[in-house]
């Protein structure tokens, strides 16, 4: 709709901070990249290409620890210069304080304009504390980016597809997470102010890092009729008593104390919303769906997403990155209402590509969200299909499966011991606590349980990315093929050409189809004065149907993944003809005859 | 309804007036209206407010009233929402009215009182765009906002509008005669077009369309014309996805999410009031079972509540009752209902007292459609100018076939004439400060203090809810968006808490109901206790510990 395209327009980037500060940032970038470019230099001769990682890299990242807001401003800056060809970085919005919400635009600017290729979108961390979505967000920039001149699959990929990467579309409460005590869990919320137990005070009793080790860790406290004792196996665990054992702790809960006096801890933290409960489709009020706000994108950060994908309708394949539990998410998220009723080729389309991530994430299932989850309104993922009808997954990442590769062992404790050597355990250590007294303090910290281990960070970005790429390679491939012409005689021609789309994607999903979400597939010629065109339904049996208004450009609603259209124009004089075909989702592409 | 009445002025009215175009003359263009409101606000700077809650989407500010004394936001309140849907202008002119008699009467001692207690929120126009269409030539019946909207979805935004093709300054209807036609005249009224029904022999003899042109050539007549989308059918409570007129999401429009923001800003409001197409003051919401929204009545996690709670049900039937009593109005107003809308939304999403009514209308007949239902009002009534009368015009699209433009005017249907105004806002306000005179009133009663050993102390007080109303309704009272009350126990010298908590946070008061409090503490001096939340009022008691 033409309201969209002029109403929502990204803002160029504005960094966030003084001037000061930003000539200090610059100054270090360029400090940086320098610095790289003497390192790559030796680093390349040096080293023998490990297979299927780019080796002559110009932007050198560990991929096995993760970055603050100002570490991916770094990567995205320093990917921007060493290929300015290849990919660009603007500002989809503004965080609620205030930062910009990067997003990279990944392609082959040499061949074509971005908007007429198929797009792939990417975004990671909405929820706050799931922050490593980001890295394998970064990831597939980087791989993208640097394997471009080292492998084929991915220079056609780059040639005719662009990627939309967002690496957190979160920053804010991303920044709260890494730099704030927080538990593995917290925070989902980003961090505008919410009065969570409705007593007219906003975020006034927070969690509280008492033992100072930057994680919210559990608090204890000695009683021998309490329901916890030392698990001989691991003593640095608690187990749950059994009738008739002797107790040892109670369990007090999670670090922190009442700081407004109300007899409770810890009970209205910052923020406690849902982002992903606050898209505008198939959205419920609080009371039904937990998490909700006060309508569809109350917040800027989702606002700026949604503006970003209005103006990018041609993003046909998306993937937003959660943790975590080894899943491949995709739709319908509710039974009976909304978007619930995918059509019999978007399932297919779904599952196909789905079942292919099963394969090259070991241990990550496809599942259907409602069905196999809970439900949920006003998620994301509904969105993007509901509202624009590209595909869409959300993968869960991080799975127990990976600790030991064993579907059987799922010990994160004898994982934590053995192959972290106890890195993340804070031991359990005597504190006095303004409300309960003598207490004890330990556990592990913020960095285990729900995001990678430094160690299979990488693997696990690969292969994520790998099956990103994998779907983006599905979104819809166009060819204008075997035009054919038949002279009629009296000057006039009949011209018969054939688009294919030879990927698993349509141009239109069943959504897309439904609710006429994008223009049809415009497919014109040019080269003489058209009489009249029309569509070829069969082409052996003359079955067809004419296009009266504007013959010229045929409108063909769909090109089915692996299938073909034809049509037929009949033409006044010339010789040689053009046939172009034009798809929001599917590209351009033309061939003269 | 009274009207016999005002028949005579009204036919002088409808015979000297030039701008009888929609058939209802004399409504103030927005402009005199915020003029007006400007010199009111002027006239009671103590007690009135101007505010803006927005801009349109056609860059109009969305103005907002506040009646009121001291500390509004601290008071319950009534928000008094008009203009949703551009059909019902008769509604932004009341809730005008209302205000001024509001302030006229202030020194009234009840109203003073009233004045002391409760704040109004007076969101008279909060779709000014579409509103302008009643004021603009050719007048026609326009309700979205001024957003560009591609309403037939065939990707190009706003290609065919109405046109005036007889010039008469109203958008009407055209009727082209036709083998193939579909209509005939109603037998009530040759005003009004009715579909001929084969099953008692009619056959159809014309083809209707709005007044218009088929601009883009696609067959369709006015089907896509500047804006808009309905603000009325952009809310989030039963939302259509890709309705045809609601947006590209909930609440996606300046104009809902203007008023939607300044009501979740405001916590003090406890009910709001809308004028417009919705109705539940002649015909109470229904209740429904397997539809109340408490886990322990059995509601299935995630199901969404599309019905009104017991209790709630209760409390409307009231109010129904009170403002048909205020008003004098019988009848109910045709079913308007539509997905999306505003005063649903006030109660399930927003989690108010939401009570609806278009603020005048005229009772159904039976086996008269709306159409025939109004003109035959009209007539009874000395009204001779709510249709056009038949005339046939050369339409370009339409060579050589008979067309004739006529038929009722836009507007009319939702429109009381202006003369009636006057009558039609004084009914209005009795209802809506009776109405807000129930607002939710804990109140703190029978402090005891219990001197039980040297400084030691058992403190009991009652919290009674004086009103009708809850202090939240049923429905509201899980949704976030409403603020709980509070009670605290604060003072005296270094006390220390043996039981109870210096502050609780404390459940619900169902209108009428009573609940008690204890404490022990240790200590001395002036204690104060104080109860209440910002949609009910505060209500505190104070005594000394010695
Ligand atoms: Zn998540």
């Amino acid at each position: 709709m033409k309201s969209q395209e002029t109403k929502y327009r990204p803002t160029p980037v504005q960094r966030t901070g003084s001037t000061i500060f930003n000539l200090g940032r610059s100054l270090l970038v360029s400090l940086l990249v320098a610095v790289t470019a003497t390192l790559t230099g030796q680093e390349n001769s040096n080293f023998f290409k490990a297979a299927g990682t780019p080796a002559n890299t110009k932007v050198s990242i560990s991929w096995n620890r993760y970055n603050t807001y100002d570490g991916i401003m770094d990567i995205c800056q320093r990917l921007t210069k060493a290929y300015p060809d290849l990919i660009k970085m603007e500002s989809a919005g503004k965080s609620f304080q205030g930062r910009d919400i990067i997003v990279l635009t990944v392609t082959n600017f040499n061949n074509g304009k971005p908007e007429n290729k198929p797009g792939y979108y990417i975004d990671g961390n909405i929820h706050s504390n799931e922050i490593q979505g980001t890295e394998m967000a970064l990831y597939a920039a980087w791989y993208l980016t640097e394997m471009f001149d080292e492998n084929d699959f991915i220079r056609e990929l780059m040639d005719d597809r662009v990627f939309y990467i967002l690496p957190t579309i979160n920053p804010d409460a991303r920044e709260d997470y890494i730099h704030n005590p927080n538990t593995a869990s917290s925070p989902r919320s980003g961090l505008a102010p919410r009065d969570d137990d409705r007593d007219g005070l906003f975020d006034e009793d927070g969690f509280e890092d008492i033992n100072g080790d930057g994680s919210i860790t559990t608090m204890r406290r000695k009683n021998p009729n309490g329901r916890y004792r030392t698990d001989p196996a691991d003593p640095r665990q608690m187990i749950p008593v059994q009738e008739g054992e002797q107790g040892e702790y109670d369990i007090l809960g999670m670090e922190g104390i009442d700081n407004d006096g109300d007899g409770l801890v810890n009970e209205d933290r910052q923020g406690s919303y849902d982002p992903n409960r606050d898209w505008g489709y198939s959205w419920q009020p609080n009371y039904i769906q937990g998490g909700a706000d006060k309508y569809p994108f109350t917040f800027p950060e989702n606002r700026s997403v949604r503006d970003f994908a209005l103006n990018h309708p041609n993003i046909a394949g998306v993937q937003s990155y959660h943790n975590s539990g080894g899943m491949i998410l995709r739709g319908p998220s509710m039974e009976g209402g909304g978007s619930e009723v995918y059509t019999r080729e978007d399932d297919n389309v779904l599952n196909t590509i789905g079942k292919v991530g099963e394969k090259l994430i070991p241990g990550y299932r496809l599942l259907v969200i409602w069905k196999d989850l809970y439900t949920v309104y006003g998620g994301e993922l509904d969105w993007w299909y509901g509202a624009t009808g590209a595909y869409t997954y959300s993968n869960e990442l991080w799975a127990g499966f990976l600790m030991f590769n064993d579907p059987q062992n799922n010990n994160r404790n004898e994982f934590e011991k053995l192959l972290l050597h106890g890195d993340t355990f804070t031991p359990w250590k005597e504190f006095d606590h303004p409300v309960y007294g003598k207490v004890e303090i330990g556990g592990y910290k913020k960095n285990f349980g729900r995001i990678h281990p430094g160690f299979l960070l990488e693997s696990d970005a690969h292969r994520n990315t790998a099956f990103a790429l994998y779907h983006a390679s599905q979104l819809p491939k166009l060819a204008v093929r075997d035009i054919e012409i038949k002279n009629l005689g009296g000057g006039l021609n009949e011209v018969t050409a054939t688009v294919t789309n030879s990927r698993i994607t349509p141009t239109h999903s069943g959504q897309n189809l439904k609710y006429r979400i994008d223009p049809p597939n415009y497919i014109s010629i040019e080269g003489g004065e058209v009489i009249t065109g029309m569509i070829v339904e069969d082409r052996w049996m003359n079955v067809t149907e004419e296009q009266k208004r504007n013959p010229a450009t045929i409108e063909a609603d769909n090109i089915p993944g692996n299938s073909e259209v034809t049509v037929r124009w009949i033409v006044k004089g010339g010789n040689k003809y053009t046939v172009k075909v034009k798809s929001v989702k599917g590209g351009v592409a033309e061939l003269t005859k | 309804m009274k009207i016999t009445k005002l028949t005579t002025i009204l036919i002088i009215t409808s015979m000297f007036s030039s701008a009888s175009l929609n058939g209802q003359t004399g409504y103030p263009d927005p402009g005199k209206r915020r003029s007006a409101e400007r010199e009111m606000a002027a006239a009671y700077p103590d007690l009135c407010k101007l505010s803006s809650a927005g801009i349109s989407a056609g860059g109009t500010d969305i103005p907002v009233i506040t009646i009121g004394k001291g500390d509004t936001g601290n008071k319950p309140a009534v928000a008094i929402i008009g203009g949703i849907d551009s059909r019902y202008i008769a509604g932004t002119a009341i809730i005008s009215g209302f205000a001024k008699m509001l302030l006229e009467n202030s020194k009234d001692p009840e109203i003073s009182a009233l004045l002391d207690r409760v704040t109004f929120y007076l969101l008279p126009d909060i779709n000014p765009d579409a509103t302008s269409a009643f004021f603009s030539t050719p007048s026609a019946s326009v309700r979205g906002n001024a957003n560009p909207w591609d309403e037939d979805r065939d990707f190009s935004v706003d290609e065919d509008p109405f046109e005036d093709i007889n010039g008469d300054g109203v958008i009407t209807i055209m009727r082209i005669e036709d083998e193939a036609g579909t209509h005939i005249e109603s037998g009530s009224n040759s005003a009004v077009m009715v579909k001929a029904d084969p099953s008692k022999g009619e056959k159809g003899k014309w083809i209707i369309h709005t007044e218009g042109r088929d601009n883009d050539g696609d067959g369709l007549f006015n089907e896509d014309g500047p804006g808009g989308v309905f603000i009325n059918n952009n809310f989030s409570f039963d939302y259509e996805e890709w309705g045809r007129n609601a947006g590209i999401h909930a609440l996606s429009e300046n104009e809902s999410r203007a008023v939607a923001d300044f009501l979740y800003d405001h916590y003090n409001i406890f009910a709001v009031v809308t004028y417009g197409p919705d109705d539940n003051l002649s015909k109470p919401w229904k209740s429904a079972p397997g539809q109340q929204s408490s886990p322990q009545q059995g509601r299935q996690r995630s199901q969404i509540i599309k019905n009104i709670q017991r209790e709630d049900e209760t409390i409307n039937q009231m109010v129904s009752a009170l403002f048909l009593n205020e008003t004098g109005f019988t009848g109910t107003p045709y079913n308007m209902r539509e997905r999306g809308n505003f005063a649903e939304w006030a109660y399930y999403h927003y989690g108010r007292y939401s009570f609806a009514t278009p603020g005048w209308w005229v009772p159904q007949t039976r086996d008269l459609t709306p159409e025939e239902n109004i003109l035959k009002w009209g007539s009874e009534n000395g009204m001779e100018n709510l249709y056009v009368d038949w005339k046939p015009v050369e339409h370009p699209d339409f060579h050589g076939k008979k067309v004739e433009v006529g038929g009722i005017k836009p507007f009319v249907m939702t429109t009381p004439p202006e003369s009636m105004l006057g009558e039609i806002t004084e009914k209005n306000y009795n209802f809506l400060v009776k109405l807000a005179g129930m607002h939710p009133d804990p109140v703190l009663t029978g402090l005891r203090v219990e001197h039980l050993e040297k400084d030691l102390y058992r403190i009991s007080v009652t919290l009674h809810n004086n009103s009708m109303l809850a202090t939240t309704n049923e429905l509201g009272d899980r949704n976030k968006w409403n603020r709980r009350m509070v009670i605290t126990l604060e003072g005296g010298n270094d006390l220390t808490f043996i039981s109870g908590k210096p502050k609780e946070i404390t459940g619900r008061l169902k209108g009428n109901e009573t609940r008690e409090y204890n404490w022990v503490v240790r200590g001395r001096g002036e204690i104060t206790i104080n109860a209440g939340a910002v949609n009910t009022g505060f209500s505190s008691v104070s005594t000394s510990l010695k």
